[in-house]
C-alpha cells in the first residue's frame, strides 16, 4: 500500500536505525539463573500435585501433575528459546532492550525522558553474581525498562552512564 | 468574606461539621445496610440494631466536631500547612512551588450548605491530593488565587506562555506565542444538548458499567442474601426454565431500556451545565449536577487528546473529546473530569489549536493491515462461537446454528475497522485514526512520548507485522498490525524526534 512521506525534515533512510546497532547479550549464566528460577517456581507445584496424586487412589489424579509438568516444560523451553533474543543496546541518546520468544518486544527509552535509575539484586541473583538495571520514566510501569542479567560492575557502569546522560539531556 | 489572617492556623466554616457528619454516616452506611438485611429476616435483631445505631451516631457526631475543630490550615511564607486528625494527628506542609493545580469541587451537600472543597494537587508525591473540604465559596476562590500567585512567585519568573490570565498587565507579551485569544468559550451545554448527548452515548458501555457496579455493590451482601435467595430460586426455578427464551428476550429489552435511561441520567449528572473555556495557557471545565467540579488543566501538562464520535452524535453535529494531562496518581477519576462530550467542529478545531500550538493534521503516514484485523477477530469469534453452535445444533437442530451469522459480520466489521486505522505524523505531531462506526482520532505531540516499543508474536511475525506502542505520562496507546519495516521507520523517526527535542513534556 502507499506510503506517503511529506512534511518531514529529514529523509527517513538517513536516520540512525536501531536495527543496525550492536546488541549486547547476557552472560550464559543468566540462562542458568533463569532455569533455576523456573525450577523453583514450577518445581513446587509439580512436587505438590505429584504427592497428591500418589496419595489419592484415583489414577486420574496423575493428570494434574502431568499438566503441571507440561507447563514447567514449556517454561523451560521459553527460557531456552528466549535467551538468545534477550539483549540490550546502548546508544548515545537512548537505551534499548529486546526480549521474548513467542511474544517478542523491543523497547527504547530516550535518556531525556528518564526519571531515575537503580540497580537491584535479588537473593538468587546474588548467588549468580548478576544485577538488574531498572530505568523509570513518567510513562508508568508499562514503559519502565529493566535490563536483567548484568555483571555487577557492568550494571554499575551502565547505571552511571545512563544517569549522567539523563542529567545531561534532561 | 471576613478578613483572613492566614498566617495563623485557620479553621474552616463551622458548617463543615455537617459535611464531616454526613461523611461519617456514609462510612457507616454499608454496616447499616447489612444490619437491615439481617434484621429483615430476624425481627428480634431490629432491637439490637436500633440500640446500636444510637451510640454509633453519637460517636459519628462527636468525631465530626473533633474533625472540624482539629482541621486548620495556614500559610507560612510559601508553605501551606494543614493540620488535621482526631486520634492520629497529621501535619502536612506543601511548599507553593510544588503545587500543580488547585481545584474547587462541590457535592450536593456542600452546595446546600454553600460550601466548596478546595483540592490541591502536588507534583511528584505518590500520595493522594490534599483537600480542605468545607470552605465558603468566596474564601475558596480567594485562597485558590492566593496559592496560584504564591506558586508563581516561588517558581520565579513565570515560564514562557504562562498564566497571563492572572496578570492582565503582562498579557500582551505572553499571548503572542499562542494562537488563542484571551478567553474563548468552547462549549456551553443547554438541556437540549444534554439530552442529545445522553441519547447518543454508547449505551452498551453504560449498561455493562451499571451491571458491574450493581454486582460489585451487592456482592458485599451476597453472603447474607444467599440463604434467602436459594429458597426463592428453588421455588421458581421451573417457571424460570419454562419461560426460557421469552425471559432472556425481555431481559435483553429491559437491559437496553435501562441502559438508555442510565445513559441519559449519567449524562445529566456528569455534564449538567457544562462549560468549557479555552485560556491561553489552560483549559477550564466546569461541570456536574450534584457534584459540581471546576477543573483547570494547564496546557503544558496535556499529553494527548482523543476525539471520538458515533453516527448519531455526528448527525447532531457533535464530537466528544478527552484531554489527558500527565497524572501518575488516580487516573480513573481524572479521565471523567477531562471529557467534553459535545463539541461542534469549529470549537474542536479551536481546542486543538489552543492545546497543541502550531498543530496541523499531518498527512504522511502508514496504514494498518486491514486483513490482519479480519483474520484475528474472525479466529477469536470462531473459537468462541463454533463450540457454542455445535452444542446448540445438537440440541435444537438447524436453528441452533443461528449464532454463526455473527461470524461474517465480525469479519466485515473488522475489515472495515482495519481499513480506517492509520497512523499519520510529521516532525511534531502524531495522529492516530481508528474506527469505522465509532471513528476516533488521537493527537499526540511527539515530544510528549516517554518511550516507544514494538511488539509482535510468532503469528504476526510470519506475516511481517507488529504493534507499535506509545507510552506517555498519561498512559499508553497501541497501534496494531503495522508492517514491520514501516513500524521500524516510525520507531526510529519518533526516537530521533524525542531525542533532539528540548521541549518540556511535563
Amino acid at each position: 500500500m502507499e506510503s506517503v512521506w511529506e512534511n518531514l525534515e529529514v529523509p527517513i533512510e538517513e536516520l540512525p536505525q536501531i536495527e543496525e546497532v550492536h546488541f549486547q547479550k547476557h552472560p550464559l549464566r543468566y540462562r542458568t539463573y533463569r532455569y533455576v528460577l523456573g525450577l523453583f517456581w514450577t518445581g513446587l507445584p509439580v512436587a505438590g500435585t505429584s504427592a497428591f496424586a500418589v496419595l489419592s487412589e484415583d489414577p486420574l489424579a496423575y493428570s494434574v501433575p502431568a499438566g503441571a509438568l507440561l507447563i514447567a516444560a514449556f517454561a523451560f523451553l521459553a527460557v531456552a528459546k528466549g535467551y538468545p533474543r534477550r539483549a540490550y543496546a546502548l546508544r548515545e541518546r537512548d537505551l534499548t532492550y529486546r526480549r521474548g520468544w513467542i511474544f517478542t518486544s523491543m523497547t527504547t527509552v530516550p535518556f531525556n525522558r528518564i526519571q531515575h535509575t537503580e540497580v537491584s539484586q535479588g537473593p538468587l541473583e546474588r548467588k549468580f553474581a548478576l544485577c538488574t538495571l531498572n530505568i523509570y520514566t513518567a510513562g508508568g510501569s508499562t514503559s519502565d525498562l529493566s535490563v536483567p542479567g548484568l555483571e555487577a560492575d557492568e550494571a554499575a557502569r551502565l547505571r552511571d552512564y545512563v544517569a549522567r546522560k539523563a542529567a545531561q539531556y534532561a | 468574606m471576613p478578613d483572613w489572617d492566614l498566617s495563623q492556623p485557620t479553621r474552616q466554616s463551622i458548617l463543615g461539621v455537617v459535611v464531616y457528619l454526613l461523611r461519617n454516616f456514609r462510612a457507616l452506611l454499608s454496616l447499616l445496610i447489612t444490619a437491615v438485611i439481617i434484621g429483615a429476616a430476624k425481627p428480634q435483631v431490629w432491637i439490637v440494631v436500633g440500640i446500636a445505631v444510637i451510640p454509633f451516631s453519637v460517636i459519628a457526631a462527636l468525631f465530626a466536631y473533633w474533625q472540624y475543630r482539629n482541621f486548620t490550615f495556614q500559610l507560612d511564607g510559601d508553605d501551606l500547612i494543614i493540620r488535621k486528625g482526631v486520634i492520629f494527628k497529621e501535619r502536612t506542609v506543601i511548599s507553593a512551588d510544588r503545587i500543580q493545580t488547585v481545584k474547587i469541587a462541590e457535592s450536593i451537600v456542600q452546595r446546600i450548605l454553600g460550601l466548596v472543597a478546595l483540592k490541591v494537587d502536588t507534583a511528584g508525591s505518590s500520595g493522594s491530593e490534599l483537600e480542605i473540604p468545607a470552605l465558603e465559596r468566596k474564601a475558596a476562590l480567594l485562597l485558590k488565587d492566593l496559592l496560584y500567585r504564591k506558586k508563581e512567585e516561588a517558581e520565579g519568573l513565570a515560564p514562557e506562555g504562562a498564566d497571563s490570565a492572572v496578570q492582565p498587565d503582562g498579557a500582551e507579551d505572553t499571548v503572542r506565542v499562542r494562537p488563542a485569544t484571551e478567553k474563548k468559550v468552547l462549549v456551553k451545554l443547554n438541556i437540549f444538548d444534554l439530552l442529545v448527548v445522553g441519547l447518543t452515548e454508547n449505551h452498551l458501555k453504560t449498561g455493562l458499567l451499571a451491571l458491574a457496579v450493581v454486582f460489585g455493590y451487592f456482592s458485599q451482601f451476597m453472603e447474607y442474601l444467599q440463604d434467602y435467595l436459594e429458597a426463592y430460586v428453588d421455588e421458581y426455578a421451573r417457571t424460570l426454565a419454562n419461560a426460557g427464551i421469552a425471559f432472556a428476550l425481555s431481559a435483553l429489552i429491559l437491559f437496553a431500556a435501562v441502559s438508555v435511561l442510565l445513559s441519559v441520567i449519567r449524562t445529566f449528572l456528569r455534564f449538567f451545565n457544562l462549560k468549557a473555556v479555552l485560556l491561553p495557557d489552560a483549559v477550564e471545565i466546569e461541570t456536574g449536577l450534584l457534584k459540581r467540579s471546576y477543573d483547570r488543566i494547564p496546557v503544558r501538562k496535556i499529553q494527548f487528546a482523543q476525539w471520538e464520535t458515533n453516527p448519531l452524535r455526528r448527525l447532531a453535529g457533535f464530537e466528544s473529546v478527552r484531554i489527558r494531562p500527565s497524572d501518575p496518581v488516580g487516573q480513573a477519576n481524572k479521565q471523567q473530569r477531562t471529557e467534553i462530550p459535545a463539541l461542534r467542529r469549529k470549537a474542536s478545531a479551536a481546542l486543538a489549536a489552543g492545546i497543541f500550538p502550531g498543530y496541523e493534521a499531518p498527512e504522511g503516514g502508514f496504514r494498518a493491515l486491514a486483513s490482519a484485523y479480519t483474520r484475528i477477530n474472525s479466529i477469536i469469534a470462531g473459537a468462541l462461537l463454533l463450540p457454542v453452535s455445535a452444542v446448540l445444533w445438537h440440541q435444537y437442530g438447524l436453528p441452533g446454528l443461528f449464532p454463526l451469522f455473527v461470524l461474517p459480520l465480525t469479519a466485515l466489521f473488522s475489515y472495515r475497522y482495519g481499513l480506517k486505522v492509520r497512523i499519520l505524523f510529521d516532525s511534531r505531531f502524531l495522529l492516530v485514526k481508528k474506527g469505522w462506526i465509532f471513528p476516533s482520532r488521537l493527537v499526540l505531540p511527539i515530544h510528549k512520548l516517554q518511550s516507544v516499543s514494538v511488539s509482535t508474536n510468532v503469528f504476526l511475525k510470519r506475516r511481517k507485522l507488529c504493534h507499535l506502542n506509545l507510552y506517555t505520562a498519561a498512559g499508553a496507546r497501541r497501534v496494531r498490525y503495522l508492517r514491520e519495516e514501516e513500524a521500524a521507520q516510525m520507531y526510529n523517526y519518533m526516537l530521533w524526534c524525542v531525542e533532539k527535542s528540548d521541549e518540556d513534556w511535563m
